[in-house]
């Protein structure tokens, strides 16, 4: 028998073996896989990749909405966090493309987001905008945004703040958990509001004021040299002219992340003074470089770039993992749903978890850590408690 | 990079995804460089994948690195082919007795993060032909049962086992291996692969 007679075969074997098999189809299935080591090869490889497309789940936004037929229609990648021409190989773009000459495959989206200028994020964006009835200045600034059927059901806010300063008082703009919001200031600096996030925004003719009153955001600071842009978390202050960066509330301390430009860390009082005395007494953040501030110090260090895309996976409402180990994931979790997952085996907390998730779809994840990490979960009022599946 | 010998059959699966079939595309290009006919690039592949699968435990857990490894199994699996058979000119042998296997080091496209990992099972999903697509998306997406996919599409339980497996077969084709011409028998394809050097 070819090797392609034997993938067939084994094709069919999974297809049956994914209904509800008899005592009978499973005694034939072991005795069809002994027979050829070639039988059971074909066999794991076509079951790995069944296997591998449980991971599509983790784009819907939760286990219980009902069937989009958008999806069934082939318009998955809608749901794309990322431009497709980024995350496919380049020999498999042109491999569609070829298919796409030649007109052999049934064309689909995958064909039609392969244009070289695909801007099909953009369009989809524009298209959220005119329902939207804040007047928009500018779209340059806006990074092309994936909005889509799911994100465009979760909380996006564009707001305009005009003439905030005239007015006096701080604007306060709040997420509540597992929320994400994006707001445009006045000024064009755009905040982004993570999971159970507040900020105060103060825009004065001398400077502009951002309190993160508690969680994480994301500034996009539009360059002005002579209005600072200053944020400050408790006992730490971010100042920047024009720069990209993550301040995330963590206890007592604070977290600062560059993604562009530079930005100042240090006391409040200290970043709120004039001059040059900046320069040499405040430790300078540049693109790529962390600073943790708590306890009386600044701790600096270096970000690989992969890693910073994950810090930042959740401007995508989506999170991103790479070896972390379960403690971490779980405690990731924990900050977008009132459903808390509880490491009840100590073992499993260094149990290490790769993947993409969309946090605010517990239940995805808990699917996962299921059937791929032979972990249990046992719901027990709003706490899930993680023990050891036992070994069948 | 996961290289701990799995224990189960979840296990196992996750393992020859990640590790070792994300190889196959740049390992069938290897391959494609000794054989002109792609049946014989797949029945190396198939013998290859069975030995990875029957190592014991101690051997596997000796393995430092499954991209060499694999190579390495497949270079042999292809010899012994080469020196039964009629099917490669001594030339082919030669360059394949003296190619150094371990410079076949993974390149960029072949390790994808999870994002990448995401968005290639998702196009995959997306180019399957309409109704096969259908039945996966419900399947996997939804999580419904065959049973219950044939109620909604109206079609019968065995329309849906057939979608299932002509559909896995083509989701392994577009995720793992090159893509050639699916439903098409491999049988009379002499396509010849040094040609096609510039997919290396």
């Amino acid at each position: 028998m070819n090797s392609k007679q034997v993938e067939i075969e084994a094709a069919e074997w999974l297809a049956r073996l994914d209904r509800d098999p008899s005592a009978a189809e499973l005694t034939a299935f072991d005795r069809w896989g002994a027979t050829d080591a070639r039988n059971a090869a074909a066999y794991a490889r076509l079951a790995a990749t069944w296997q591998a497309l449980d991971r599509i789940r983790a784009i819907r936004p939760s286990a219980d909405e009902p069937i989009d037929n958008d999806y069934l229609n082939g318009s998955l990648q809608h749901s794309r966090p990322e431009p497709l021409h980024d995350l496919l190989p380049a020999a498999l773009q042109s491999a569609a493309a070829d298919s796409q000459d030649s007109q052999r495959r049934p064309s689909t989206g995958l064909l039609r987001d392969f244009s070289p200028d695909c801007l099909h994020e953009s369009s989809i964006y524009d298209s959220q905008v005119s329902k939207s009835h804040w007047p928009l200045r500018t779209s340059s600034l806006l990074r092309p945004w994936p909005l889509t059927s799911i994100a465009a059901s979760l909380t996006i806010a564009i707001a305009y703040l005009w003439g905030m300063h005239s007015v006096g008082g701080p604007i306060t703009f709040s997420t509540s958990i597992g929320g994400f919001q994006r707001i445009v200031l006045e000024d064009r600096s755009a905040i982004e509001l993570n999971t159970d996030s507040e900020v105060r925004v103060a825009l004065t003719p001398n400077v502009r004021r951002v309190e993160l009153v508690r969680g994480e955001a994301f500034f996009e600071v539009a360059h002005d040299t002579v209005r600072p842009f200053i944020v400050s978390a408790g006992r730490t202050a971010v100042r920047a002219v024009g720069t990209k960066f993550d301040v995330r509330r963590l206890g007592n301390s604070v977290e600062v992340f560059v993604d562009e430009g530079k930005v100042s860390v240090g006391e409040p009082s200290l970043l709120e003074s004039q001059g040059d005395l900046l320069a040499i007494s405040i430790p300078l953040l540049t693109a790529g470089q962390s600073a943790l501030a708590g306890g009386g110090g600044v701790q600096l260090k270096q970000i690989p770039k992969r890693e910073m895309a994950r810090k930042l996976a959740w401007q995508n409402q989506m999170l991103e993992f790479d070896s972390d180990t379960l403690a971490d994931v779980a405690a990731q979790f924990n900050r977008y749903n009132r459903r808390q997952l509880v490491i009840a085996d100590p073992r499993l907390a260094t149990l290490r978890i790769g993947g993409y998730f969309r946090p605010t779809n517990l239940d995805a994840f808990i699917n996962v850590l299921q059937s791929d990490f032979g972990v249990s979960v046992n719901p027990d009022g709003n706490r899930l408690l993680l023990v050891t599946a036992k070994i069948d | 990079m996961a290289a701990r010998y799995p224990v189960n059959l979840i296990e196992r699966n996750t393992w020859l995804a990640k590790d070792i079939l994300v190889h196959e595309r740049a390992l069938r290009a290897y391959l494609g460089r000794f054989f002109k006919n792609v049946a014989d690039v797949e029945d190396v592949l198939q013998d290859t994948y069975a030995r990875l699968l029957s190592l014991n435990d101690s051997a596997s857990t000796a393995v430092r690195n499954w991209h060499a490894f694999l190579f390495a199994s497949a270079r042999n699996v292809a010899l012994d082919r080469i020196r039964k058979a009629r099917v490669v000119s001594l030339d082919a042998l030669a360059e394949m007795g003296s190619a150094d296997v371990l410079d076949q080091t993974p390149s960029a496209d072949e390790t994808l993060n999870a994002r990448q990992e995401l968005g290639l099972l998702l196009d995959t999903i997306a180019s399957l032909p309409a109704r096969c697509r259908e039945a996966l998306t419900l399947r996997k997406l939804y999580g419904l049962s065959q049973r219950e996919i044939a109620e909604r599409l109206a079609i019968s339980e065995s329309t849906v086992e057939k979608h299932v497996a002509y559909g896995v077969r083509l989701c392994a084709e577009r995720m793992f291996a090159k893509r050639g011409e699916p439903g098409k028998s491999d049988e009379n394809n002499t396509l010849g692969r040094k040609g096609k050097s510039d997919e290396q």
